[in-house]
C-alpha cells in the first residue's frame, strides 16, 4: 500500500446528518494541523456546527468559510458543510485572520497578512477572504506588494449562495463578515501545483473602459454601462443582476498582456454604475464574454491539466477547487460536470474539496504574482515528499 | 412537466410503468432543465450576437467615415505642400538668380562679400525649404522610393567629390572604403541614399575641426538577390553627449542651442535620414564619445542588379603584378584602404607612416617600382618629400594625392607623374598607377581643373539656338534673359503664358523653349501638348518649374517635354542642361545638312 506523507480525513454533513466521506490511513485526528470548512452560510455560522467540528478534530486550526456550493470528491452541493482535515508530516503552517475594519482597506489588509507570514522556508500561501467587503483585486495587490519573490498565493473569496448579500469567514471561531485569513504553509517538503481555466468565448468589438471608480463601472466607450447592458440583455434585462452573469467583461490593462476576467456583482439604477468583483481602471480594453457549456467544462480540464502539470511529477495528495458562482449559475443542473471533468484529470483516490466562490485567487503561471479571477476554476494540488 | 421537446422522446421511448421509477424522473428532470438551459442559452446569444453584430456594423461605418475624412485632410495636404513649395521657388529663382548675375560682375570687396552673403543665406534657406518639404512628405506617408539600378561606387564618389574641397580647405583627410564584395550594380534609391550620406557627412564636416572623416561600406549578408549593406561615417569630431544622443534623430532638435548658433541647421538632416533609411529597409545608429569621434552607422536593404555583372577590381595589371609600391600617408587609415587597395591589384605595397620613414626605408631598400605619396604631412610635405626621392633616384615615378586646386602639377612639372585629388577614386587610381608604370601607354589627364567662367558670350557662338522662354513672373522673365543674354543669346523671345508660347511657336521656329509649368490662361503642360501636336520640326522642351515635388518630373515628361530643372535653377545646371541639348541639336542638324558646321 502506498505511503502518504500528507494525511486526509473527510466528513460532509447534509440532511442533518454528519458522515465520514474520506480517510487516508494513518490519519491522526489529534494531529491534524488544518481543518477547511467550506459550508452554505446559514449552516457554518451555527455555533453547533463549530463545535461538532472541534470534537472532531480537537487541535487543528479551523478555517471556515461560506459558499455558493460545496465540493467534495466529484460532486457539487448545495445546503452541506464540507469539512477537510489535513496532516502534514513534515509541513508546519501558520493561520493569520484579521478583520477589513482594522485596516484603512482591502490593499493594506493584503499587505498585513503577508508581512504576517514571511518568514524563511515560505512556500506557499492559501487566502480565504471574505466576498462583500473585500475588494478582492486590492486585496490581491497588497499581497502582491509585500511578496517580492513571488511565493505562490491562492485562495478565494468566500460566497452567498447567488444573494451576493452576507458572506463570513472565521478562524477558530464562528464565522463572521469582513474576515480575511491567510494560510502560510513552510518547508520544501511541500509540492503545490496550480492552474486556472475560464471556457468563456470573446465576443463583440473590442471597448474601453472610460469611466470606472475601482470595482465600480459608470461608463464604456464614452457611453453608460448599465445601458449597454441593457441591450445585450435585451427580454432579459428585467433579470439583473443576475442576467448580467451571462456577460462577463474580459478586461486588458493597459500595459498587461493577459487578460483577466470580471464578473457583474450587482448594479444600481439610481446613478446606472455597475458593481463588479474585482478592478476595472480606467483605459483598459474590455470585450463581453458568453458562456459556452461545454467549454466550461473542458476549462475545469484544462484548469486540473495545467495543475498537475506544475507539480513536476509527484502525484498530488489533495485538490482544492475553487470555481466560481457564476459558472455554477450557467451550468446548473451540469455544475458536476466539470468537477467531475476536472476530478477525472487526478484520479480515483484523490481527495478533492473546494466551493463557489465570488472570486479566484491563483498565478497566471508559476513564478509569477497572483491575480483575481472572476468565472474561473482555479485549482491548486498539494503534496508532500 | 418535462420540456416539452423531450415530452414527445418519452412518449416514444418509455412506459407509464417506466416512469414510475424515481430515479429515471431524476434524470429526466437534469436533462429537462439542461434541454431548457439551452433553449435560454440559445436565445440570449441570439439576441446579443444581433446586438453586436449592429456595433460592428456602426463601427465599419463610422472608420470608413473617419478613412474618408482623413484621406481628405492628407490630400489638402499634399497639395497645401505643392503650392507652398512653388510659391516659395519662385520668387527664390529671382533672387538667388540675381544674385549668381550680380556676383559675376565688377564689385567692390564691400559689395561681394553683401553678394556672396546674400548667396549663402539663400543656398541655406533653400536647404531648410527642401528639408521641411522632405519632412513632411515622410511624416504623411507621401515620400515614394524610386528603386533603379545606379553603380554605388559612382555614387559614393559623387558624395565625395562634394566634399573634397571642403575638406581640403579644412585640412581634414577625407577616406572611403568600399568592401571589394559589395557589388558594383545595386539596386536602391540612389537619390535618397545619396541624401542621407550628404547629411551624414555634412554633419562630420561640420563638426570636425581636425582629423579625418572615414566612410566604409560592407557587404552585411547576401540572400540570393538580396543583400545588405552597412553603411558607416566615422569622424575624429567634438562628439556628442551621451545624454544627448537619444535626441539626435528627434527633428527640430539638435544636441543644444548654443551648437545650434555656432553650427546652424534646422535639425531636421538626422530625422529626415533615419527615416530615408527605414523605408530603405534598414535602421541607424549611432556611437559618440565627446571629444573623440562619432560613428553613425546605417544599413540598407538592396538587390544585386541583373542588369550588368562588371565587377569594381577592373584595373588592368597585367604585366604589373607583383611590382612595388611605396605608400606614405600620416593618416593610418587611409594607408589601410590603399594596402587593401593594392594588394587586390595584385601589387605589393609597403606602407610608411611618415616623409622621414619613407626616406628610411629608400635607404635601404631601393627596388621599389613606384611612390605615391601624399601632400599634406606634419614632418615633410608631399613635393619636399618627392624633390629628396627625385635628387637619388630620378627615375621612380611618383604620384601625389593632393586636394582640388593644389598647383604642384603645374610647379612641378617633373617632379610627380600623377597629380591625383582625394578622396581618390580607384578607377583613377588604376589609371594613374597604369600610367606611372608602363609611360606612354595610358595617359589620362587627372588634374581636376576649375570650371570655366560659367557665363561666357563663347556658348552662343558655339552653339547657335533659337529660343524662347515660357514664364508669367516679371522677375524670372527678366532673369532668364539676363542670363542667355549673358551666354550670348541676345535674340530670346518670350511666351507670357502657354498659349502666347503656342502662338509663338507656329508663327516661328524655335530650337529650344525654356517653359514654365505653372502659367495663367494655359499652363505649361498643356501648351507643351499642343506643341507637340503640331506638324513639322520640334523644338526641344526643357521645363523650368517650381513644381518641385515628387512626380512633377514626370508630368513634365509625359507631357512631352525632354527635360526638367527645378527653380531655384542654378546657373551651372542651367547652363549644362542647355549645352547638352545643344550638342543634340547640333548632332541633329549635321545629320540633315553635313555641310553646316558650327563655327
Amino acid at each position: 500500500m502506498k505511503y502518504h506523507f500528507m494525511k486526509i480525513k473527510q466528513y460532509q454533513y447534509m440532511g442533518g446528518q454528519w458522515k465520514n466521506n474520506f480517510t487516508t490511513s494513518g490519519f491522526d485526528a489529534k494531529q491534524a494541523q488544518l481543518i477547511l470548512v467550506f459550508g452554505e452560510p446559514g449552516l457554518i455560522t451555527r455555533q453547533a456546527s463549530f463545535d461538532e467540528i472541534r470534537k472532531f478534530f480537537p487541535k487543528g486550526n479551523i478555517v471556515s468559510c461560506s459558499t455558493a456550493g460545496e465540493i467534495m470528491d466529484e460532486d457539487v452541493y448545495d445546503n452541506s458543510i464540507a469539512v477537510t482535515a489535513i496532516q502534514f508530516e513534515k509541513t508546519a503552517i501558520k493561520c493569520c485572520a484579521t478583520h477589513i475594519d482594522q485596516h484603512d482597506n482591502s490593499y493594506e489588509t493584503g499587505k498585513y497578512l503577508m508581512r504576517e507570514l514571511l518568514a524563511d522556508g515560505l512556500n506557499t500561501v492559501l487566502v480565504i477572504s471574505d466576498g462583500t467587503y473585500v475588494n478582492g483585486s486590492e486585496l490581491v495587490s497588497g499581497l502582491n506588494e509585500n511578496n517580492p519573490d513571488n511565493i505562490p498565493v491562492t485562495g478565494g473569496l468566500a460566497a452567498d449562495g447567488d444573494r451576493f448579500n452576507k458572506t463570513f469567514v472565521g478562524l477558530d471561531q464562528v464565522p463572521e463578515e469582513g474576515t480575511v485569513i491567510a494560510i502560510g504553509f513552510y518547508g520544501n517538503d511541500l509540492h503545490i501545483g496550480h492552474g486556472y481555466f475560464g471556457g468563456w468565448d470573446e465576443f463583440g468589438p473590442l471597448k474601453k473602459i472610460t469611466r470606472a471608480e475601482k470595482n465600480v463601472l459608470y461608463e464604456i466607450d464614452g457611453k453608460n454601462a448599465l445601458d449597454l447592458y441593457k441591450e445585450y440583455l435585451g427580454p432579459y434585462k428585467d433579470e439583473l443582476p443576475g442576467s448580467a452573469l451571462l456577460f462577463p467583461l474580459s478586461m486588458q490593462e493597459e500595459g498587461s498582456n493577459e487578460p483577466v476576467v470580471r464578473t457583474i456583482l450587482s448594479i444600481n439604477e439610481q446613478d446606472k454604475s455597475m458593481v463588479f468583483a474585482g478592478n476595472l481602471p480606467q483605459g483598459s480594453t474590455v470585450r463581453l464574454m458568453k458562456a459556452n457549456f461545454d467549454k466550461l467544462i473542458d476549462g475545469s480540464s484544462l484548469a486540473a491539466q495545467s495543475a498537475f502539470t506544475n507539480l513536476a511529477g509527484s502525484n498530488p495528495e489533495l485538490a482544492l477547487f475553487i470555481s466560481c458562482v457564476g459558472r455554477k449559475l450557467i451550468l446548473q443542473a451540469r455544475t458536476n460536470e466539470e468537477v467531475a471533468a476536472a476530478k477525472d484529470i487526478f484520479g480515483e483516490n484523490i481527495p478533492v474539496a473546494g466551493f463557489y466562490s465570488y472570486g479566484e485567487i491563483s498565478p497566471f503561471a508559476p513564478l509569477t504574482r497572483c491575480e483575481l479571477h472572476n468565472q474561473t476554476m482555479t485549482i491548486t494540488t498539494f503534496s508532500e515528499s | 412537466m418535462y420540456h416539452s421537446l423531450l415530452e414527445k422522446q418519452i412518449k416514444k421511448l418509455l412506459t407509464e410503468q417506466q416512469l414510475q421509477d424515481e430515479s429515471l424522473c431524476q434524470l429526466l428532470n437534469v436533462v429537462s432543465n439542461t434541454y431548457q438551459a439551452f433553449e435560454r442559452d440559445k436565445k440570449i446569444s441570439e439576441h446579443a450576437f444581433e446586438v453586436s453584430e449592429k456595433e460592428y456594423r456602426e463601427l465599419s461605418e463610422a472608420l470608413l467615415r473617419a478613412k474618408e475624412e482623413a484621406d481628405r485632410a492628407n490630400n489638402a495636404k499634399t497639395v497645401f505642400l505643392a503650392t507652398m513649395s512653388h510659391e516659395i521657388r519662385t520668387p527664390m529663382n529671382g533672387m538667388l538668380g540675381m544674385a549668381s548675375l550680380l556676383a559675376g560682375t565688377m564689385l567692390t570687396a564691400e559689395q561681394r562679400e553683401y553678394t556672396d552673403t546674400i548667396i549663402t543665406s539663400g543656398d541655406a534657406l533653400l536647404t531648410v525649404i527642401n528639408d521641411i518639404l522632405d519632412f513632411s512628405k515622410i511624416e504623411s506617408g507621401n515620400l515614394e522610393l524610386d528603386f533603379q539600378t545606379f553603380d554605388l561606387r559612382q555614387c559614393i564618389e559623387e558624395v565625395m567629390d562634394v566634399f573634397s574641397m571642403k575638406a581640403a580647405q579644412k585640412g581634414l583627410d577625407l577616406v572611403y572604403q568600399i568592401d571589394y564584395q559589395v557589388s558594383a550594380q545595386i539596386i536602391s534609391d540612389r537619390y535618397r541614399l545619396r541624401q542621407v550620406l550628404l547629411n551624414l557627412i555634412g554633419n562630420a564636416m561640420k563638426f570636425t575641426h581636425q582629423g579625418e572623416i572615414f566612410v566604409r561600406i560592407d557587404l552585411m549578408s547576401v540572400a540570393g538577390s538580396e543583400i545588405e549593406l552597412a553603411f558607416s561615417v566615422k569622424d575624429t569630431g567634438i562628439g556628442i553627449p551621451e545624454d544627448k544622443v537619444s535626441k539626435l534623430f528627434k527633428p527640430f532638435s539638435q544636441v543644444d542651442s548654443s551648437t545650434t548658433r555656432r553650427y546652424g541647421g534646422t535639425g531636421l538632416g538626422l530625422a529626415i535620414s533615419q527615416r530615408l533609411v527605414e523605408l530603405m529597409g534598414g535602421t541607424i545608429d549611432v556611437e559618440s564619445q565627446p571629444g573623440v569621434g562619432t560613428t553613425f552607422s546605417f544599413m540598407i536593404k538592396g538587390r544585386i542588379s541583373q542588369e550588368s555583372v562588371r565587377q569594381y577590381v577592373h584595373c588592368n595589371t597585367v604585366g604589373n603584378e607583383g611590382k612595388t609600391v611605396l605608400v606614405i600617408d600620416d593618416n593610418a587609415t587611409n594607408l589601410t584602404i590603399l594596402k587593401t587597395q593594392l594588394e587586390q591589384w595584385k601589387l605589393t605595397p609597403t606602407l610608411a607612416i611618415s616623409a622621414h620613414k619613407a626616406l628610411e626605408i629608400l635607404s635601404y631598400h631601393d627596388e621599389f617600382d613606384l611612390v605615391i605619396t601624399d601632400m599634406q604631412m606634419p614632418d615633410m610635405d608631399g613635393t619636399q618629400l618627392a624633390q629628396r626621392i627625385k635628387a637619388r633616384h630620378s627615375r621612380l615615378p611618383i604620384i601625389l594625392l593632393s586636394s582640388i586646386g593644389d598647383e604642384s602639377k603645374k610647379k612641378y612639372p617633373d617632379l610627380f607623374n600623377e597629380v591625383l585629388n582625394k578622396p581618390v577614386k580607384q578607377q583613377q587610381l588604376c589609371r594613374a598607377i597604369q600610367a606611372s608604370l608602363r609611360p606612354g601607354i595610358v595617359k589620362v589627364p587627372v588634374v581636376a581643373t576649375r570650371p570655366d567662367q560659367v557665363l561666357s558670350e563663347e556658348f552662343a557662338n558655339k552653339y547657335p539656338l533659337r529660343i524662347l522662354i515660357a514664364e508669367d513672373n516679371a522677375v524670372n522673365q527678366k532673369l532668364a534673359l539676363r542670363v542667355l543674354d549673358k551666354l550670348g543669346y541676345h535674340n530670346v523671345e518670350i511666351g507670357q503664358n502657354g498659349l502666347e508660347t503656342v502662338q509663338k511657336f507656329s508663327s516661328g521656329f524655335y530650337d529650344v523653349i525654356l517653359m514654365d509649368v505653372q502659367m495663367p490662361e494655359m499652363d505649361g503642360l498643356e501648351a507643351t501638348r499642343r506643341i507637340r501636336a503640331m506638324s513639322g520640326r520640334q523644338p526641344v522642351i526643357i521645363a523650368m518649374t517650381a513644381n518641385a515635388m515628387q512626380g512633377d518630373r514626370e508630368e513634365c515628361l509625359n507631357a512631352g517635354m525632354d527635360d526638367y530643372v527645378s527653380k531655384p535653377v542654378k546657373l551651372e545646371v542651367a547652363v549644362n542642361v542647355l549645352e547638352r541639348w545643344a550638342l543634340e541639336i547640333q548632332a541633329k542638324r549635321e545629320e540633315v545638312h553635313p555641310d553646316i558646321k558650327p563655327r
